[in-house]
C-alpha cells in the first residue's frame, strides 16, 4: 500500500486522513473510501493532507470527483495541512480557488 | 562529469513509488534543492502514469524504461516505451481558471509537465520505440 487512509466522524463530518504518496497507485483506494462513507451518507468531509508529502495529477483527479459528488449532494468539504509541495501542486493547477484550504483539521471542522 | 543511471519496468502503478524515489535522489544528485526535486519527480511521474495505463498491465517485465543523466546544466531525463506515436504538442491546455464543474476530470498530467520543466519532447526512435525527453536547469546563483 502507498497510502494508509483513516476515517472518523467529528459530529456528521467524515474526517479523512491520508498519510502518504497521493499517486495513481494510492487515488483507487482514495476514490473507493470516499465513495464507500459517501454513499453511506457522509456529505460533509475534512480531508488531513498533514501527512502527504506528495501529489499528482492522479490525486488532483479524485478531489474534483469528491467535490462533485459532495456539491451535488449539498454537502462540503474541506482540506486540513497541505504541505508546500502539495500547495503548489494545487496553485498551478487552479484547485486551491476550487477549496476551502486550512491549516490544521482543528480549524477545517471549524470551517466546515 | 557526467553520472547517469537507467530504471527499466513493468507497466505497474506500484512502482510510482520507486520511480519517484530514483528520480528524486538523481536530481538531488545534480544540485537541486527538496522543491525542485518534488517538482522533477511530479513531471516524471505524470509521464509514466501515462505509459502505464496506455500499455496493458502485466504485458512485460521491460515495458519502459527512465534514464535520468546529471548533466551540467541540471538533469535531462528520457522516458522510452513502446506506445504509439503522440502528438504531445496537440493536447489542449486545461482551463485552470474553470471551475468545479466545468473542469474536465483529468487531463493536467502534461500540463504539470511542462510547468515543472524546462524543456519536454517527444521523438518517435528509429528502434520503434517512443522517447519522451524532459530536462530541468539548476536556478542561476
Amino acid at each position: 500500500m502507498s497510502m494508509e487512509i483513516t476515517n472518523r466522524f467529528e459530529n456528521d463530518v467524515l474526517v479523512l486522513g491520508l498519510d502518504g504518496r497521493f499517486d495513481a497507485h494510492a487515488a483507487p483506494q482514495v476514490e473507493e473510501t470516499f465513495t464507500t462513507l459517501f454513499s453511506q451518507g457522509a456529505t460533509k468531509v475534512v480531508v488531513d493532507f498533514s501527512a502527504v508529502g506528495y501529489l499528482s495529477s492522479a490525486g488532483l483527479r479524485v478531489l474534483l470527483v469528491m467535490i462533485r459528488k459532495l456539491k451535488s449532494a449539498q454537502g462540503a468539504i474541506v482540506l486540513a495541512g497541505l504541505q508546500p509541495h502539495v500547495k503548489e501542486v494545487f496553485d498551478i493547477s487552479g484547485f486551491t480557488d476550487l477549496f476551502t484550504i486550512e491549516g490544521s483539521v482543528q480549524e477545517a471542522l471549524a470551517a466546515i | 562529469m557526467t553520472k547517469e543511471a537507467t530504471l527499466q519496468l513493468p507497466a505497474d502503478t506500484a512502482y510510482l513509488k520507486m520511480i519517484g524515489e530514483f528520480v528524486s535522489r538523481m536530481a538531488k544528485i545534480s544540485g537541486f534543492d527538496d522543491l525542485d526535486c518534488k517538482r522533477i519527480e511530479v513531471a516524471v511521474d505524470e509521464a509514466c502514469t501515462n505509459v502505464i495505463e496506455h500499455t496493458q498491465r502485466g504485458a512485460s517485465h521491460d515495458a519502459f524504461s527512465i534514464c535520468c543523466r546529471a548533466v551540467a546544466s541540471g538533469i535531462e531525463i528520457t522516458i522510452s516505451d513502446r506506445g504509439a506515436p503522440f502528438d504531445f504538442d496537440s493536447v489542449a491546455v486545461p482551463d485552470v481558471s474553470a471551475g468545479a464543474e466545468d473542469r474536465p476530470i483529468g487531463g493536467l498530467g502534461i500540463f504539470l509537465m511542462k510547468k515543472f520543466m524546462d524543456f519536454v519532447k517527444y521523438t518517435p526512435g528509429a528502434d520503434g520505440m517512443r522517447h519522451l525527453t524532459m530536462s530541468k536547469n539548476r536556478p542561476a546563483g
